[in-house]
């Protein structure tokens, strides 16, 4: 074996693909597209405010004061403020209009204060508010509806409290104990004391910030750089097959240069195409949208020379179970769209369901993401990703040896 | 028109021998849907649940981390509230991750019930914690749907004490015996839930506004406003048995956006096998016969017109069928807009295919004009998470119209009278496509 010849071998590949003006389009410009779309688009969920200025429309037919409270103490009040934008409607008509308005998705909800509702509720009568929601933004929608809930469950308190404690009245002393006259005073009279007395509160504790928030542009720069690896290895790996289609292979091989270094060869390219890669779009998405890769310079060294390994092994695999070029092609952009979706590359997978962050566990992207994103918001250094550097290049061994060596034998 | 005919199914023909087509215009839409909805919620199982029934249909909401440090009735109680919120999907992990996760900017917030939280509930002062980090002051929308638990909560617990208060004052009960006292309490409690949950005197109830039988339920009700308000219950339930609520599901997302997508990417393909038999000088020797360019390119069009409806059509089936999806609640209003998206998918294939010179280049710019079409037009997501010049982004492509209107379809269950525009417009785009696209394709 004479490295001399498996460079000039890999050269002439690189030569190849530096050519290819679509390759630059699909591996360059598609990852940068992609990641900008995707930054800008879920940069507000991912900062968490994604449901800010969710159009709520209200009907106050009550005009009582419990609809005013409702709507211009808790709808329109100062902790909502942000969230809500509230429009509101008098009569039937504009109940009728902002109701079809709802139907339209012009608002999430049109919240409805019927008449007589402060009368009955103050009155412990049945009262109903009633909220008509958009299916078409049901999590909008959703979150009114849990805004009106609440305040409907504080009026409900003391009549809940009223009706239990005569319901246990009677589950323990039978439908006698109702018959006494100074039931009902001395209930009302405990509901008066105690039923208000109750409050559960949410309360605000802050953590210490270790390192940055996640932001989308930075976690989607990382999510197509790795799904845009396995592309740009496939593009090398893909030519184990086409050479020998096309007869190339078998002139190769009447050059001094042997089976084997031909193979490893393309391996090697698949390497090198994807670092450069790697480090391109690194590059460029930090100078368009301040990506913050890392601050650990040998980390992000590590973990890209592990998944550029990785993706090599991954591309020969591919070959190696293909026998043209256009099933490798379609059956590595199969491969690589699951393992995209499994793996992280397309939504981010925490506080997903357990059985998917084990699943991540098999694919390339999960492993690449990991360290990517330990390196990119945990302030990781090497020792911190050392594991997923480690399961990447032993990924990269096993796939890239199992590869070869179907492939020699072929 | 017979030759355009024979060269559309021509192009049909050649297709259904193309197995690989077969695997990315069918089988990769439906193998994402099943991950999203598996990922998200499916529809199957959810349609005929109500709001109560919790688990089965989850939606694609907001995920809440969750930390339970005690095991008592009422921290069992705050899962079980929690569980039940819709919007939510409650994960369950250890208080020390969870704040590490927050601190590490993981994840943006979470709940714990702290040690205690049952007893301070029980004497009147009970609190979860939010864990958040230092800086991220805006309101989340987890936070309300948090808070409302806790209110229904309140009420549980104060009427449980109220009513073990009446029953020693009453003598039902001896205040001297411990067990006994703590036996009725969590009696009452129990009780006192199934009021809160239940038709509580005050209560909240939601209507989805959908169906049809939302216009004749407004127009039956005419001028009196009570009636009006009570006439919706029914059109709701007709629209849906889902007790008020109606969450879009990770498969209604899943098969609408994916169909969308997916189609476009198969016309947009097709369109770039123009290239190769341009490359290959088919359609240079296809006009040795007689046959005019004009009926060469016409019956190409109609080719690949055709396939996205076939291919539309077996993803609409697959998402009726396999996932649960509603697909066919108004199909006059399908029809047209299947008709119209495919129409204006077909044009952006062949306009795209006339810009470009190879049908390399036909392949590259496609995978990445059809992938952010559609992103941009909410076929990846659904819009209303996303930020505001995302959602205007999307009036001016063709996959936002094609999505809004199949939401319109599938969610809001309406029919022709809502989405006319959307039918329109794509057949603006369709034209505004084919014109310039048919104006500038060369043959050589």
């Amino acid at each position: 074996m004479s490295l001399r010849r498996l460079w000039a071998l890999v050269a002439k590949d690189l030569r190849i693909r530096a050519r290819d003006r679509k390759g630059y389009l699909l591996l360059l410009a598609m990852p940068l597209v992609l990641t900008t779309v995707l930054g800008f688009a879920l940069g507000p969920v991912f900062r968490g405010e994604g449901l800010a200025q969710i159009p709520v429309a209200v009907v106050d037919l009550d005009g009582g004061e419990l609809g005013r409270t409702l709507i211009d103490g808790v709808l329109r009040g100062e902790a909502l403020a942000q969230m809500l934008q509230v429009s509101e409607g008098s009569g039937a008509s504009d109940l009728e209009r902002m109701r079809e308005a709802v139907g339209r998705g012009q608002y999430a909800a049109l919240v409805v204060v019927p008449e007589g509702f402060s009368r009955s509720a103050v009155a412990g009568r049945p009262a109903q508010l009633k909220v008509y929601t958009d299916p078409g933004q049901s999590v909008r929608a959703e979150v009114v509806r849990s805004v009106v809930d609440a305040f409907a469950a504080q009026l409900m308190r003391r009549q809940v409290a009223m009706a239990t404690a005569l319901e246990m009245v009677t589950v323990r002393g039978g439908l006698f104990a109702m018959l006494s006259p100074t039931l009902v005073p001395e209930v009302l009279q405990q509901v008066e004391q105690a039923a208000g007395r109750v409050e559960l509160r949410l309360e605000k504790q802050l953590t210490a910030q270790r390192s940055r928030p996640l932001n989308a542009m930075d976690y989607y720069a990382a999510a197509m750089a790795v799904m845009f690896l396995l592309f740009s290895v496939l593009t090398v790996s893909k030519t184990l097959i086409t050479e020998r289609q096309d007869g190339t292979y078998p002139r190769l091989l009447m050059t001094p240069a042997t089976r084997l270094e031909v193979l490893l060869s393309k391996l090697a390219g698949s390497f090198l195409v994807a670092v450069v890669q790697f480090v391109i779009l690194a590059v460029t998405t930090r100078w368009l949208h301040g990506v913050v890769w890392t601050q650990s310079a040998m980390g992000l060294a590590l973990v890209v020379a592990a998944a550029a390994l990785a993706a090599a092994g991954w591309g020969t695999a591919i070959a190696a179970i293909s026998r043209t070029g256009n099933s490798a092609e379609n059956l590595g952009t199969t491969v690589i769209m699951v393992m995209s979706m499994l793996g992280g590359s397309m939504f981010p997978l925490y506080g997903m369901p357990d059985w998917l962050r084990a699943v991540s566990k098999a694919t390339f992207n999960g492993w690449a993401m990991e360290g990517l994103l330990r390196l990119m918001f945990d302030g990781a250094g090497v020792a911190q990703v050392l594991l997923p550097a480690a399961v990447l290049a032993g990924m990269g061994v096993f796939l890239s040896g199992a590869g070869l060596l179907a492939l020699y034998r072929r | 028109m017979q030759k355009v005919w024979h060269v559309a199914l021509n192009h049909l023909r050649i297709l259904t021998r193309d197995r690989t087509a077969i695997v990315f215009y069918l089988l990769l839409p439906m193998l994402f849907t099943f991950i999203t909805s598996a990922v998200f919620g499916g529809g199957a199982e959810g349609d005929g649940g109500s709001g109560s029934g919790g688990a089965a249909g989850r939606p694609a909401g907001y995920t809440l981390h969750l930390a339970v440090e005690e095991e008592s009735l009422l921290a069992e109680r705050v899962v079980e509230l929690l569980s039940e919120e819709s919007a939510l999907r409650v994960v369950q992990e250890p208080r020390e991750q969870l704040q590490a996760r927050v601190e590490a900017g993981e994840i943006a917030l979470g709940v714990v019930v702290p040690e205690g939280f049952g007893e301070a509930a029980r004497r009147g002062e009970g609190k979860l914690l939010l864990v958040q980090r230092p800086g991220d002051g805006r309101t989340d929308p987890r936070e309300p749907l948090v808070q409302s638990v806790l209110e229904r909560l309140a009420a549980q617990v104060a009427s449980a004490g109220v009513a073990v208060a009446t029953l020693t004052a009453r003598g039902y009960v001896d205040a001297q015996d411990p067990q006994a006292v703590e036996a009725a309490w969590q009696q009452a409690f129990e009780r006192a839930g199934r009021r809160v949950e239940g038709s509580a005197t005050v209560s909240v109830r939601a209507y989805p506004v959908e169906g049809p039988e939302r216009a004749s339920a407004a127009a039956a009700s005419g001028a009196v406003p009570a009636a009006a308000a009570e006439a919706a219950p029914a059109s709701a339930a007709a629209g849906a048995a889902t007790g008020g609520r109606r969450m879009a599901t990770g498969a209604e997302q899943g098969s609408l956006g994916f169909s969308v997508m997916f189609v476009l990417m198969g016309v947009v393909t097709a369109a770039g096998s123009l290239l190769v038999e341009r490359q290959e000088r088919t359609l240079a020797r296809l006009l040795t016969c007689p046959v005019t360019a004009r009926q060469v390119l016409g019956g190409k069009l109609l080719g690949m017109f055709l396939q996205g409806l076939v291919q539309m059509v077996l993803l609409i089936a697959a998402g009726q069928w396999i996932f649960g999806v509603d697909w066919g609640r108004s199909p006059a209003a399908l029809a047209a807009l299947v008709v119209a998206y495919v129409a204006a998918a077909t044009g952006f294939g062949i306009l795209l295919a006339s810009l470009v010179r190879t049908e390399a280049q036909a392949s590259a710019v496609g995978t990445l004009a059809v992938v952010v079409l559609a992103m941009l037009g909410g076929a990846w997501w659904p819009l209303e998470i996303v930020s505001r010049p995302m959602q205007i982004a999307a009036k001016f492509v063709p996959t936002g119209w094609a999505m809004d209107g199949f939401l319109d379809i599938v969610l809001r269950g309406a029919g022709l009278e809502a989405v006319w525009l959307n039918v329109a417009v794509l057949a603006g785009f369709a034209l505004l496509f084919y014109g310039v696209g048919v104006a500038i394709f060369r043959f050589e």
